[in-house]
């Protein structure tokens, strides 16, 4: 079981969630140092733990105890910047695969949090990113001399650029979540854990035939706007779309590397930069619970690409999918990011961290999900990835912004970053 | 010509009802030579929750003057707590008391996280319009000790306190009352 450090990120100084008791006391509250210092925030904490008024006791409970007692390391102000780090602290010792490290143990893994959740499960920007980063310097150096990996934890979008900007410390990993999900995936608290599901998924049950049926074909589409650019006559040709793009990149948010985006040069995904989908199936007489239970080991067949088409495959007994990413021989970054176009959610989605774009990596990386067993409409998605050579994360926070899908990737071609899609749907 | 304004009938009762209490407090305080030092409007202050460091240490040394403030207290009071033998649903289990009063009930649940600590529970029933902000908790000698009391969520103040603190010595002795302001 591993065992996880939560620090919440205040303009003081990072703030260690201690320990999280449930109480007989009608009331949920924040402790300072064990002590009997009650902190202003308990009010706060409270409504935030409280069914009706909060999130907690809705998505971990319900609990045989009245309240949650909450002790810290460090006094936490006014504000609620703390929800985000409150609710990993709460997902940890709900989940059975990890446990919350107190401030006398080591952990296996630090995370650095800051943000607020809504009553939906989003998460949501908040303020001083810049200070807390700051006040917290010595605290990444410390963790980083002690050998043990930090993860900050932050709302995606604007505050992504602004942490980004304000320099974290080398060997922080950083990723920026739009949803509680994303947390519990990055948190990589497993499916069976208790965790907050998004939409219809949460509700689903049961079980699905076994016969093996595959119809699924296979798309995969390399957008790039190489062409836009390497035309000797372009200029000439199309003036207008030249000024559009140029007009178009002016509008983006601040770049995170300005290096980078100085770069013109435009660059074509090579052959070894490539995406494979694979449907997982049970073998003949097993069952996709049996998969999932990981009692029998599902088999992988890659789906047929056709350029044009969404590939399309059938639930019927569809276990889940497995992308692989190629990235050759040469250390790159990568972000991936599955958007769901239509249909129910995918659980169990955990992507592995070296797919979050901030940390170089070679060769082939992959991401196995599970799907429902159960669709009351196709589940469609396409799924993305942006190589770089520097960090990349930035790029897919903005890329998952915007709603001109092609102009965007032909955005990001311009700057010398590669885009790979996918598209697949699965049908009932 | 002044523009002197009749106050209401309410208003009128309430100024005879404190001039009663501290006609009444100045009689017995100029009864005795050492009470003299305190006056009633002092005292009276300091029942509604003032700072005085001088009525503080003469009710330290005098017993008939803790009296006096004890009975401003209950006068003043939202809520009362009698002494807890005097209360019907008054239980005590682990050293832990709970006791009732009108509209109002005190109990004290360990921590499960801290077993030198307690919560102090403080619910609140009634439909006083007054949000009470002090507890005062006074022993049989009227010796009279006053904790704040915070924010009330949902008609509930809730303190954590040290299994030997003031507050919780004395909660947990059933000859103590308490008054809520």
């Amino acid at each position: 079981m591993k065992r996880l450090a939560i620090f919440v990120a205040t303009t003081g100084g990072p703030a260690q969630i201690d320990r999280l008791t449930p109480e007989y006391a009608p009331h949920s509250m924040v402790c300072l140092k064990r002590g009997s210092d009650i902190l202003p925030i308990s009010g706060d904490y409270d409504d935030f733990v409280k069914r009706g008024s909060g999130v907690i006791e809705r998505e971990f409970g319900p609990f045989d105890y009245a309240s949650f007692r909450m002790d810290v390391t460090e006094s936490i102000g006014v504000g609620k910047s703390w929800q985000l780090g409150v609710f990993a602290a709460h997902a940890v010792v709900a989940s059975e695969s990890a446990e919350l490290a107190d401030k006398d143990a080591s952990p296996d893994q630090v995370i650095w949090l800051t943000g607020e959740v809504d009553y939906d499960l989003g998460v949501v920007s908040v303020g001083h990113i810049a200070e807390k980063v700051a006040a917290s310097k010595t605290f990444f150096d410390n963790w980083h001399d002690a050998g043990v990996p930090v993860l900050a934890l932050v709302p995606q979008a604007e505050n992504l650029v602004e942490i980004d900007q304000a320099e974290l410390p080398e060997g922080v990993e950083l990723v920026g979540l739009s949803s509680t999900a994303e947390l519990i995936a990055q948190l990589g608290l497993g499916p069976t854990d208790a965790q907050p599901i998004a939409g219809s998924a949460k509700s689903q049950t049961g079980t699905s035939s076994a016969v093996a049926s595959i119809i699924g074909t296979l798309l995969i589409s390399v957008l790039i706007l190489w062409a836009y650019m390497s035309g000797v006559n372009q200029e000439a040709v199309k003036p207008a779309a030249e000024k559009a793009v140029q007009k178009s990149a002016e509008k983006l948010p601040p770049p995170p590397k300005p290096k980078k985006l100085a770069e013109k040069k435009v660059v074509q995904p090579r052959k070894a930069e490539t995406i494979t989908v694979s449907e997982r199936r049970p073998p003949a007489g097993g069952t996709c619970a049996k998969v999932h239970f990981g009692r029998i080991e599902a088999e992988t067949q890659p789906i047929q690409s056709s350029n044009g088409d969404i590939a399309v495959s059938t639930l019927k007994n569809l276990c889940g999918l497995k992308f692989d990413f190629d990235l050759g021989a040469k250390s790159k970054f990568i972000a991936a990011n599955l958007d769901i176009e239509s249909g129910a959610f995918v659980r169990g989605n955990v992507k592995p961290k070296l797919l979050s774009g901030i940390t170089k990596t070679k060769g082939k990386q992959s991401w196995t999900i599970d799907v429902p067993r159960r669709l009351a409409e196709p589940l469609q998605y396409r799924l993305n990835a942006i190589i770089g050579k520097e960090p990349v994360a930035a790029e897919m926070q903005w890329l998952k912004r915007q709603s001109d899908w092609n102009q965007a990737v032909k955005t990001l071609a311009q700057k010398g970053f590669s885009v790979l899609t996918w598209r697949h749907k699965i049908t009932p | 010509m002044s523009d002197y304004k009749i106050p209401g009938d309410e208003k009128l009762q309430a100024a005879k009802q404190k001039f009663s209490e501290l006609s009444q407090i100045d009689e017995l305080l100029s009864s005795s030579e050492k009470l003299s030092s305190v006056s009633p409007s002092a005292l009276f202050a300091y029942a509604n929750g003032a700072e005085n460091e001088t009525v503080e240490k003469a009710l330290g040394e005098n017993l008939a003057l803790r009296r006096i403030y004890r009975d401003m207290l209950e006068k003043n009071a939202v809520y009362y707590v009698p002494e807890a033998m005097a209360a019907s649903s008054a239980k005590k289990s682990d050293d832990i008391l709970s006791r009732e009063g009108k509209g109002c009930r005190i109990r004290m649940e360990p921590s499960r996280a801290e077993p030198n600590q307690v919560y102090v529970i403080v619910e609140l029933s009634g439909n006083e319009k007054v949000t009470p902000t002090t507890l005062v908790v006074c022993d049989v000698e009227a010796n009279c000790s006053r904790f704040p009391l915070p924010k009330i969520r949902d008609g509930v103040a809730q303190i954590i306190a040290d299994r030997d603190a003031d507050l919780v010595r004395l909660l947990s002795d059933p000859k103590t009352e308490a008054f809520i302001r």
